[in-house]
C-alpha cells in the first residue's frame, strides 16, 4: 500500500516535471521563432517610465522617446503600432499600466475614424505578439477576437513555426530596442495645396472608437495617470477622405466633455514650424524631420504643463544616455542607407 | 474535429480526465456521449445515420439470437432473413450517401453512349464522415452473431459505443466485435505506463501526419495538378512521395487512434505494418490497412468460397474482393481501377508462382536470402507505387498521362537543375522531408524486428524525455499546419 502510494507520488512528480520542461521549452522556442518582442518596454525596470505614447502609425513614426530624453530628460516609451485601432490600444494600455505607473499617457486619436475592433490580423499580431502571455494578453485576445481565432495569438507558434527557415538569416523583423518603440521614415512627400479644414468643421466619429476612447479615459482615471489626447499632422490622398479631418476635429468636443486635454496639431502647424511639404514621409506619416518637430513640440507642451521629472543624471537612468548615443548614430546611419 | 486540430487537443484531455474520475459504471456512458459529440462536430445530422446503423445491427443481433431458439430449419431461414435485412439496410444507407451520384452518372454516361439523353438530378448529399468505416464495423457484429461467433448483446449503451468509439470512428482501424466489444464490456482503470505509451504513439502519429504526409502533399498536389507536364523524374518523385504521403497520412491517423484508445485502456488492432517492406503484393495487403483487408477476407472472400473451389474461382474471388475494396475507397472509377490493378497483380503473382520458383531453383537463389528479399521489396514497391498513381490521379486518363510521362525525360537533369524546387517545397522543406523520412524508416525497421514503443519505454528517463521532446517539437516546428505565416504581410512598412 505504502509502496503503491510512493510510486504514484513519484509518477505525479515525473509527469509535472515533464510538463514544466515542455512549457519552458515551448516559451523559449516561441520567442525565438516570433522575433517580435519589445524588450524596450517589456524588459524595462518596473515603474521606471514616466510617459507612455500609444496609438497608430502616426504616433509610431511621429514621436521618438530618445529625442525626448535628449531634450527634456523625460523617460518614456512609444508603444504605438501600425494599424493599431483604439480598441487594441485600450488593451495594450491596460497591460502596460499593469507593468508601469506612468504619470502621463499620450494617446494618438487618429484611428477614431475607423469603426472596427481591429484592422488586418497581421496588424493585430504586431500589436499583441510582443506582449508576454499573461492576464493582459488574455483580456486583449478574448476582448478583440471571436472564438476560433484566438489560438494563433495565445500560442503564436501556430503561426510562426514556419520561420525556422529564416532563423540565422538577416531578414528578421525585430525592431531595434534602442529606438524605444519609435520607427523612423526617411522619405519626403510634398502636399501642395492640401486644404486644412477649420477646427469647427466636424463630423461625428463612429461608435466603436468613441466607446473605447471613453474606456481609455476611465482607465487612466482609475490608474491615476494623466491622459493627453493628440493628433499628429497628416494629409489625405483624395478630397473624399476629408471626413477624416472632420472626425479628428470632433474629438475636441468629446475631450471637453470628458475633461481631458486634446492637442490637434493640424491647427498648430505654424507654431510647430511643421511644413506639409517637407516633414511628411508620405500621406500620413512624419519623416525624421517631422518627428523631431512633433517630439519637440510635445516635449515643450509636457514640460510646461505636467510635473514630469528630468531624469538626466539620475543613477538609475545612466544607461539612457548611452542608449541615446547609440540611437543617434543609428538614426544617422539609417538615413545614409 | 480532426485529430490534428486544437479542438482535439482540448477535447481529448478533458474526455480522459473525466473518464478516469467518474465511477466505472458511468464510463461507457461518458465515452458514448464524447463519441457522439466528436462525430456531431462535423455535422449534427450525421448522428442520426450512425444511430440508425447502430439500432439496426443491434436489433439484428437480438433477432438472430431469438431465431436461434426456433426449430432448426426455421431458425436457419429466420437468421438468414435478419442477416440480409441488416446488411441490406446498412449497405442501402451507404449506397445512397456514397454511391448514388456515382451510380447515376455512370448510368447516364452509358445511356449517353447509346444515344439516350438522361438528366442526372443534382444531388445535394454530403458524404458523412467515416460512414464506410463504422458501417463495416457494425456489420461485422451482425455477421459474427449470425455465424455463432458471438452471443447477441443486450446492453445498448456498450454496443452503441462499440459502433461509435471516437478514436477509431472516422478512419479506423475497423474493429471486430469479438475484439473491441468485449474490451468495452470489461472494467478499465488508469494505467500510467500504458497511458504514457499511448501518448507517445499519438505523438508519433501526429509526426507522420503533420510533418511527413502534409509536407509530401504539397509536392504531390503540385505535380498531379497538371498530369504529364512535369518531367519524368519529377513525376516519379511525386509518385514515390505519394506512397509516403498516403502511408503516413493514413498510418499516422491509425497510430493516433490506437494511441488514444490505449490511453483510455482499450487495445485496437494494428492497421499498418511497415508496408514499404512488403516482399509481394499479397504480403503488402497483410501490412496495409490490415483491418480492412481482413474484413474483406472474412466477410466476402471466405463466404465466396475463398481458395477452396479451384484456382479459377479463387482468382475470380480475389478480383471481386479488390474491385469492392477499390469501390470502398471512393465512388470514382479510378479507385475501382486501382482495386482491379491490385486484383490483377495478385492473380498474375499466383499464375507466375510456379515458373518463378523453378527459375529461382535453377539459379540457386534462396527465397529467404538478402538479395532476393531486396529485389522483391523493390519490385513490390514499384508495383504498389504505380497503382497508387492511379489512386491519386483525378481519373484513369490522368493516371495514364502521369505514368506515360515516366518514359519521357526520366534523366536526373530536372532533379539536379533545381527544377524540383518549383513544386511548392523549397530546399529547406526537402531537407526536413528527407530527415523525417529517414527517421520514419529507422523506426519502421526497428518495428519490423519488435515493437519499438515498449522498447523506448524501457530506456532511462533522460533518454525517454529527450525522445519525447524531440518528437513533440519536431511536430510543432516542422509540421505543416496553422494559418500559414505570410512574411509579406508582416514586414514592417507603414500604411
Amino acid at each position: 500500500m505504502e509502496k503503491g502510494k510512493s510510486r504514484r507520488a513519484v509518477r505525479c512528480i515525473e509527469a509535472l516535471a515533464f510538463l514544466l520542461i515542455f512549457v519552458l521549452l515551448l516559451a523559449f522556442v516561441s520567442d525565438a521563432l516570433r522575433g517580435r518582442d519589445r524588450p524596450e518596454f517589456y524588459s524595462e525596470r518596473k515603474n521606471s517610465l514616466d510617459v507612455l505614447f500609444l496609438g497608430s502609425s502616426h504616433m509610431l513614426n511621429g514621436v521618438s522617446p530618445m529625442e525626448l530624453w535628449h531634450r527634456c530628460g523625460i523617460a518614456s516609451c512609444n508603444l504605438s503600432e501600425n494599424g493599431q485601432l483604439l480598441p487594441v490600444t485600450y488593451y495594450v494600455l491596460q497591460d502596460a499600466l499593469d507593468r508601469q505607473s506612468p504619470k502621463l499617457v499620450v494617446l494618438d486619436v487618429y484611428k477614431v475614424i475607423q469603426d472596427t475592433l481591429y484592422d488586418e490580423k497581421s496588424y493585430l499580431h504586431t500589436s499583441l505578439d510582443g506582449m508576454p502571455l499573461g492576464l493582459g494578453k488574455l483580456r486583449a485576445v478574448y476582448g478583440l477576437l471571436p472564438a476560433g481565432e484566438r489560438t494563433e495569438f495565445l500560442f503564436d507558434i501556430v503561426l510562426y513555426h514556419d520561420r525556422w527557415k529564416e532563423l540565422g538569416s538577416l531578414e528578421r523583423e525585430e525592431r531595434d530596442p534602442d529606438f524605444k518603440g519609435y520607427s523612423p521614415l526617411y522619405t519626403t512627400e510634398t502636399h501642395e495645396g492640401f486644404q486644412i479644414l477649420p477646427e469647427s468643421d466636424t463630423s461625428a466619429p463612429p461608435e466603436i472608437p468613441v466607446d473605447y476612447l471613453r474606456k481609455i479615459v476611465e482607465l487612466c482615471r482609475e490608474r491615476e495617470a494623466e491622459l493627453l489626447l493628440v493628433a499628429t499632422p497628416f494629409t489625405t490622398p483624395v478630397p473624399d477622405d476629408m471626413d477624416r479631418q472632420q472626425r479628428v476635429n470632433a474629438v475636441k468636443e468629446l475631450a471637453e466633455q470628458w475633461d481631458v486635454p486634446f492637442v490637434n496639431m493640424m491647427h498648430s502647424l505654424d507654431e510647430m514650424d511643421f511644413d506639409l511639404n517637407e516633414d511628411l514621409a508620405d500621406t500620413y506619416h512624419a519623416n525624421v524631420s517631422g518627428m523631431k518637430k512633433i517630439t519637440d513640440f510635445l516635449g515643450r507642451y509636457i514640460s510646461e504643463r505636467y510635473d514630469i521629472p528630468d531624469r538626466r543624471g539620475e543613477r538609475d537612468y545612466a544607461a539612457w544616455d548611452e542608449t541615446y548615443i547609440r540611437y543617434a548614430e543609428k538614426l544617422e546611419k539609417l538615413e545614409d542607407e | 474535429m480532426v485529430f490534428n486540430s486544437v479542438d482535439f487537443l482540448i477535447f481529448f484531455p478533458v474526455v480522459c480526465l473525466v473518464y478516469f474520475i467518474i465511477p466505472r459504471r458511468a464510463r461507457n456512458v461518458w465515452l458514448l456521449l464524447a463519441s457522439y459529440y466528436f462525430y456531431m462536430s462535423w455535422n449534427p445530422k450525421y448522428a442520426l445515420l450512425i444511430l440508425a446503423s447502430t439500432a439496426v445491427t443491434y436489433l439484428s443481433g437480438i433477432f438472430i439470437g431469438w431465431a436461434g431458439t426456433k426449430e432448426a430449419r426455421r431458425a436457419r431461414a429466420l437468421k438468414r432473413l435478419f442477416l440480409v435485412l441488416s446488411f441490406g439496410v446498412n449497405l442501402a444507407i451507404l449506397c445512397v450517401f456514397k454511391y448514388l451520384g456515382f451510380f447515376l452518372d455512370t448510368v447516364a454516361a452509358l445511356l449517353g453512349a447509346v444515344g439516350i439523353d438522361m438528366k442526372v438530378p443534382a444531388l445535394d448529399i454530403l458524404l458523412p464522415v467515416g460512414i464506410s468505416f463504422y458501417t463495416f464495423q457494425a456489420l461485422s457484429y451482425t455477421a459474427d452473431v449470425y455465424a455463432g461467433k458471438l452471443t447477441p448483446r443486450r446492453n445498448f449503451i456498450t454496443y452503441a459505443l462499440y459502433v461509435s468509439f471516437f478514436p477509431q470512428l472516422v478512419a479506423g482501424p475497423i474493429e471486430r466485435s469479438d475484439h473491441l466489444l468485449e474490451q468495452l464490456e470489461r472494467p478499465r482503470s488508469f494505467d500510467y505506463l500504458r497511458a504514457r505509451e499511448g501518448l507517445l504513439r499519438m505523438a508519433w502519429g501526429l509526426f507522420q501526419k503533420v510533418v511527413v504526409a502534409d509536407r509530401a502533399a504539397v509536392f504531390v498536389d503540385a505535380v498531379f495538378a497538371s498530369p504529364g507536364a512535369a518531367p519524368g523524374s519529377v513525376a516519379g518523385t511525386a509518385m514515390v512521395f505519394f506512397f509516403i504521403q498516403i502511408y503516413c497520412d493514413f498510418g499516422g491517423y491509425s497510430n493516433i487512434a490506437i494511441g488514444a484508445a490505449q490511453v483510455l485502456g482499450v487495445e485496437l488492432i494494428e492497421n499498418f505494418r511497415q508496408p514499404w517492406l512488403a516482399v509481394s503484393i499479397r504480403d503488402f495487403w497483410r501490412r496495409w490497412h490490415i483491418s480492412l483487408s481482413t474484413w474483406f477476407r472474412d466477410y466476402v472472400y471466405i463466404p465466396l468460397g475463398g481458395s477452396r473451389r479451384g484456382k479459377v474461382r479463387k482468382w475470380l474471388n480475389t478480383v471481386t474482393v479488390f474491385l469492392l475494396s477499390g469501390l470502398w475507397h471512393g465512388a470514382q472509377w479510378h479507385f475501382v481501377a486501382w482495386g482491379l490493378l491490385h486484383g490483377v497483380y495478385q492473380v498474375a503473382g499466383d499464375m507466375t508462382d510456379g515458373p518463378r520458383r523453378r527459375i529461382r531453383a535453377a539459379l540457386r537463389i534462396r527465397e529467404d536470402g538478402a538479395l532476393h528479399r531486396v529485389c522483391a521489396v523493390a519490385v513490390t514497391f514499384i508495383l504498389t507505387t504505380a497503382a497508387f498513381c492511379v489512386f491519386r490521379a483525378g481519373s484513369v486518363r490522368e493516371a495514364a498521362l502521369m505514368l506515360r510521362s515516366l518514359f519521357t525525360d526520366f534523366g536526373p537533369k530536372a532533379l539536379l537543375s533545381g527544377q524540383i524546387l518549383e513544386f511548392g517545397l523549397d530546399k529547406w522543406d526537402l531537407a526536413v522531408f528527407a530527415c523525417s523520412v529517414a527517421a520514419l524508416m529507422a523506426v519502421d525497421l526497428l518495428n519490423e524486428r519488435r515493437p519499438v514503443w515498449p522498447l523506448l519505454e524501457r530506456q532511462v528517463l533522460p533518454v525517454r524525455w529527450v525522445c519525447y521532446l524531440a518528437l513533440i517539437f519536431a511536430v510543432l516546428i516542422f509540421g505543416v499546419y496553422g494559418p500559414g505565416y505570410d512574411a509579406a504581410s508582416f514586414i514592417y512598412f507603414a500604411f
